[in-house]
């Protein structure tokens, strides 16, 4: 029996080069490699298009194509017979196919050459096996399928959604042996991401931004679709893609560094499916060669759903404690009082001289401590900060528990003596090892 | 066929193509559906006039047919180390019987082979796998180029090769 397209998917990482034969109109044969050949669905792939060439004539003439695949960990081969039907040159098979062309031309030195100008799409017609010699299957790291299942397992037992996001950067470790992760929210009204949680970094880098549509995060969440890069190059490093130009245009948080290896051998972001748009991205990187596959991919293809299942359930769950009256908080102690400043022209805020935060999570603090200093308040709801018009939310749909849990790493970082502690289900208290000072700095023209 | 010969290969040609490079052979059939298959190793005559390949039998049935068919043949050469790469064409393609001097270079394609490959990461005995290098004596293929291609990725690939002056 002739083995499925989905069997063949090792062959279609870039690590072996392709090769394509075309025939002219006039029964001229041509042959040539081709940089990249992509698994689009168990019916289809698509090849790599970046110069016009005899190739390119001959499957526009004739769509008869053979291609040859070798794969790189066995060295088995195969020929797919193809019928050419088309060629995108945007959209999510286009932006996926750019992003690992870019590893690829990367990895064979060619990144000044291989521009993708579209992606060919071909049905499949047959798969051959090609016979002759292979060699044993190299030993790889824990099955997918068996680390998914403990943690997709774990999670399913989360009821806070900070806990949730703890769960997954865990046992990505754990049990995929990912030790490099972050997890990105999309912030609906500003077309940006940001950084909610992270693992494997000197600094978490929690509260950083990158705009929709910018680097492999921003364009997986933009186009919806998983992108992962095998080799290490320059064009999708993280970090380098927000030019200082589109930051101040985005009005970008820029004060808090992104996270991210500064020589990411592998990467792969998931957006995390959330109904009509994504919630956000999971996005994953090594130090090494190649680390991310086909199954990896769709193991986490897997658990970004169920990521996105529990945001969404766990933000609706939100509100639902039960009123209970909170123990009373301890009395603030006295001592030189921290300085709080609030700039309104952005909503950055200041504790003493040193940047926290700005955007949506300072406008929450600011909020909370107007509210502390003129009503005594120390316990708060999610439900009334919800309701609240002086926070600026971007939008009914964005994630207020998820900028809570973003404020309350920051203030955890910082240690300034100033942080807040859950205190139920949707319910939180303001602690403070120092009396407050405010000051509101007014926007200025 | 003499009017679509052309000039005899240039010495730097039949050295590269000789030299460790990895050939990919295409034919077509009377349907104009591609043929494609690994090549094992290359010989130039002397008068630098025509060009032996050689191919393992199992798996190229169809290449083989489609040669038999309609002498079609189309060859890749390509360096792994250095991405060069040029393809001729030849529109006379035949079977023909293997000798000693076509022993002697298939071994020293693979070894050659092997040490371009370690160049890029690829440890041996990665070819003597890949081209089933110990199965049975291939099949050689003879033909007359009619053209060759400059096919070394980028915006000149499938540009003629000027003949050298």
């Amino acid at each position: 029996m002739s083995p499925g397209l989905l069997e063949l998917r090792g062959c279609f990482d870039g690590g072996v080069p392709s090769m394509i034969a075309t025939c002219s109109r006039e029964g001229v044969p041509n042959v040539s490699y081709v940089s990249q050949v992509h698994y689009v669905d168990a019916q289809h792939v698509a090849l790599s298009f970046q110069f016009f060439n005899k190739t390119r004539t001959n499957m526009l003439a004739n769509p008869r194509a053979t291609v040859f695949v070798i794969d790189p960990d066995t060295l088995a081969r195969y020929r797919l017979a193809l019928l050419y039907l088309r060629t995108e040159d945007s959209g999510p098979l286009f932006e996926s196919m750019r992003a690992k062309l870019a590893g690829i031309a990367a990895h064979t030195c060619m990144s000044e050459i291989f521009h993708l100008r579209g992606a060919d799409l071909f049905r499949v017609l047959a798969v051959e096996p090609v016979p002759g010699r292979q060699r044993p299957p190299a030993p790889r790291g824990p099955a997918p399928l068996a680390a998914l299942r403990p943690l997709a397992s774990q999670l399913a037992g989360c009821s806070e959604l900070d806990a949730l996001f703890e769960v997954l950067l865990d046992g990505l470790g754990t049990y995929f042996g990912v030790h490099h992760a972050m997890l990105l929210l999309l912030d609906r009204g500003g077309q940006r991401l940001y950084t909610v949680a992270s693992r494997g970094y000197a600094a978490s880098g929690i509260g950083s931004e990158i705009p929709l549509g910018n680097g492999i995060v921003g364009i997986a969440a933009q186009q919806a679709t998983p992108i992962r890069i095998n080799y290490m190059n320059t064009e999708y490093a993280y970090g380098r893609t927000v030019h200082a130009e589109l930051a101040a245009g985005a009005e970008l948080e820029t004060l808090i560094p992104l996270p991210g290896l500064p020589a990411p051998h592998s990467q792969l972001a998931v957006p995390i499916p959330g109904g009509d748009a994504p919630l956000g991205v999971l996005y994953l990187e090594s130090p090494h060669d190649a680390r991310f596959g086909h199954d990896e991919e769709d193991a986490f293809v897997a658990l970004a759903a169920q990521l996105g299942a529990g945001i969404r359930l766990l933000t609706l769950n939100a509100d639902c404690s039960e009123p209970q009256p909170p123990p009373a908080p301890p009395p603030i102690p006295a001592g030189r009082p921290l300085r709080v400043r609030h700039y309104c022209s952005n909503d950055s805020v200041f504790l003493d001289e040193a940047y926290l935060i700005k955007g949506v999570a300072g406008s929450i603090l600011w909020r909370l401590l107007e509210l502390h200093q003129r009503e005594g308040r120390r316990e708060f709801s999610n439900r009334e900060l919800r309701l609240d018009p002086a926070i600026r939310l971007p939008g009914l749909a964005d994630n207020l528990e998820a900028r809570l849990i973003l404020l309350e790493r920051r203030l955890r970082e910082r240690d300034a003596g100033l942080w807040l502690e859950k205190t139920g289900r949707g319910r939180f208290r303001l602690c403070l090892a120092h009396p407050l000072e405010l000051l509101e700095m007014p926007a200025t023209r | 066929m003499s009017d679509d010969r052309c000039p005899p290969l240039s010495e730097a040609v039949v050295d590269f193509i000789e030299g460790p490079t990895a050939l990919l052979l295409a034919s077509r059939g009377a349907d104009h559906v591609p043929s494609l298959m690994l090549g094992r190793g290359c010989r130039v005559a002397a008068d630098r006039g025509s060009v032996t390949v050689f191919v393992n039998a199992d798996g190229a049935e169809s290449l083989l047919a489609d040669v038999e068919g309609c002498a079609e043949l189309a060859v890749v050469f390509s360096q792994p180390s250095s991405n060069r790469t040029l393809q001729l064409k030849g529109s006379d393609a035949r079977r023909v019987p293997l000798t000693a001097a076509d022993h002697a270079s298939l071994a020293r394609k693979l070894a050659i082979l092997d040490a371009d490959l370690s160049l890029i990461g690829f440890v041996a005995p990665y070819t003597q796998t890949l081209l089933s290098a110990d199965a049975a004596e291939p099949v050689a293929l003879r033909f007359t180029p009619t053209a060759v291609f400059e096919q070394t990725p980028g915006p000149r690939a499938g540009s003629p090769l000027e003949p050298e002056a």
